[in-house]
């Protein structure tokens, strides 16, 4: 009887393994997984490196989706603040006025904190109003996706950089990195609207979409003062 | 022995397939319903519950009568209940003021909202700031001096000035009348006065990107009819609700008003005075190599 009850039993097993019917996740198969040791899901036992190079292609994933802006779900759903906090650390550096000039001169630019006041603040203001407008979207899924689209922007800024250093000042140079940083605001207005504006009640969508229209705007001007000498 | 263990091998794998069965239709069941309430409120907002809210909402303003907790969202919403409509018209009509109308009673009185104010106000900020450095940008340019600095703390200095203005002494105003009216009821509520300052001030933005302009008597036109704007929406709106005796009141207000109005373009968007330019010119015509020189290398 007993050998009859062993055989059963081994002859479950195999069924269990090949085919499509998952039931093995609640019985003894999650024990004998973990004998054996499976890296699948654990992430204790990995090296440090590859736990940054998984988070880092999140990151890259979502910048890709934020540069062409068609599939919603990856932004929405799996939303992080790492991105956002690469990005914003990336303009506060750039951004932030010199305060130690050889005359101690203290040209106008904002500092390293008044520039991540202004983006996360912001981010947090146009969250709290769209919330507050009746908009339903989580606190911090909003302030992912507008913080992943200043991408556009920080590569305005990375490219009026280059043009200042590449050219001496002139109204030329105005005029173009003018139209960069304004191509930047627009892009990354375009993006976080495609991801945020079905978010809203219908009569007051305009009314959820102007304060993003202002944070970016404002971001941009940022990015065009600092690159006119 | 081998037919036995077929049936025995057949009576023990049913059960436990038909459980797993069930198993999986459940676990395959749990999925749909989280992606379900997952989807449905970023793709149909009218079946989410805050969606359901807002008729609720409306009542509530409309009755003022069941106050909810200070520290829910829903007590802030009843503030931001407009719709894009009704904002537009707001605005529009403090921008275009009509005669003969008090805007209290005929725009706001229904339902007073924090949402124009609050945008107006940061957009009257940033549009100061930003045009006030293109101004001043604009001065340096037209004295040939490329050496530009753009003056990022502008905002705080107007941001100081414009909260100051419109949301503190709305409240001071509020509470002067509740303390001193000696009456059961203010005939004006705070939200209402604030919602009233805040809409008055959205004329000087279409007018601070005009300041930009750097000829002096169309920047003081400009602030003329700012000030006038703005101001007549204010004391028509607020002057029947203070009563005959508060013209001391009305005319600190107007001065307050008339000083915000001046300010912005006193601090912001002041041309040099004419005889200082011909200094700088001379200057630059006595020794133009050094200027030049030192233009560079700055």
């Amino acid at each position: 009887m007993t050998t009859e009850v062993r055989e059963a039993r081994l002859d479950i097993y195999p069924t269990n393994y090949d085919g499509p019917v998952q039931g093995s996740m609640d019985l003894p198969n999650a024990q004998q997984s973990q004998k054996n040791g499976e890296p699948e899901f654990n992430t204790l036992d990995e090296p440090i490196s590859t736990t940054i190079m998984r988070d880092l292609k999140a990151v890259g994933i979502k910048f890709k989706h934020v540069l062409q802006p068609k599939e919603k779900t990856t932004l929405l759903k799996e939303w992080d603040l790492w991105g956002p906090l690469l990005l914003c650390t990336f303009m506060a550096l750039m951004l932030q006025g010199s305060q130690d000039k050889a005359n101690n001169e203290n040209d106008g630019g904002p500092e390293f904190a008044e520039v991540f006041v202004i983006v996360w603040i912001g981010a947090a203001i146009v969250t709290i109003n769209s919330k507050l407008l009746g908009g339903n979207i989580s606190f911090l899924q909003s302030v992912c996706i507008l913080g992943y689209c200043l991408l556009p922007l920080a590569i305005a800024l990375i490219a009026c950089r280059c043009l200042v250093f590449l050219f001496s000042p002139s109204t030329f140079l105005f005029f173009t990195s003018l139209c960069i940083s304004m191509s930047g605001f627009l892009w990354a207005t375009y993006a976080s609207l495609l991801f945020l504006g079905n978010s809203q009640p219908d009569g007051k969508k305009a009314l959820a979409v102007y304060p993003i229209f202002l944070f970016y705007f404002v971001i941009a001007w940022l990015v065009l003062a600092s690159n006119v000498h | 022995m081998q037919a036995p263990s077929v049936s025995n091998l057949i009576d023990i794998e049913s059960p436990d397939f038909n459980s797993q069965l069930q198993f999986q239709d459940f676990s395959a069941s749990i999925p749909n319903d989280s992606s379900n309430i997952a989807k449905l409120p970023i793709n149909n907002p009218v079946n989410s519950p805050s969606g359901n809210n807002l008729p609720n909402t409306a009542e509530f303003t409309s009755k003022s009568s069941d106050p909810k907790s200070f520290w829910t969202w829903e007590y802030f919403q009843q503030f931001f209940d407009v719709t894009t409509d009704v904002v537009i018209e707001r605005v529009k009509a403090s921008v275009i003021p009509q005669n003969n109308v008090n805007y209290l009673q005929q725009y706001i009185k229904n339902k007073p909202d924090l949402y124009g104010p609050v945008w107006i106000c940061i957009t009257l900020v940033f549009s100061i700031a930003i045009s006030g450095n293109i101004a001043n940008y604009l001065q340096a340019t037209a004295t040939h001096v490329y050496h530009w600095k753009y003056e990022f703390h502008i905002v705080t200095s107007a941001a100081s000035a414009i909260i100051c203005y419109a949301w503190v002494l709305p409240v001071v105003l509020w509470a002067y009348l509740k303390y001193q009216g000696q009456q059961e009821t203010v005939p004006v509520s705070a939200l209402e006065l604030l919602c009233i300052y805040g809409y008055s001030l959205s004329i000087y933005i279409p007018i601070s990107v005009l300041w930009v302009i750097q000829v002096n008597w169309l920047q003081w036109f400009l602030v003329g009819t700012g000030a006038a704007i703005s101001g007549y929406i204010l004391l028509t709106s607020i002057a029947p609700a203070l009563g005959q005796k508060n013209y001391p009141l009305l005319a600190v207000l107007t001065t307050l008003h008339l000083l915000l109005a001046a300010g912005f373009m006193w601090y912001f968007f002041h041309v040099p005075e004419p005889h200082y330019s011909p200094k700088i010119v001379q200057t630059v015509a006595a020794a133009p190599s050094v200027s030049m020189h030192t233009n560079i290398t700055h």
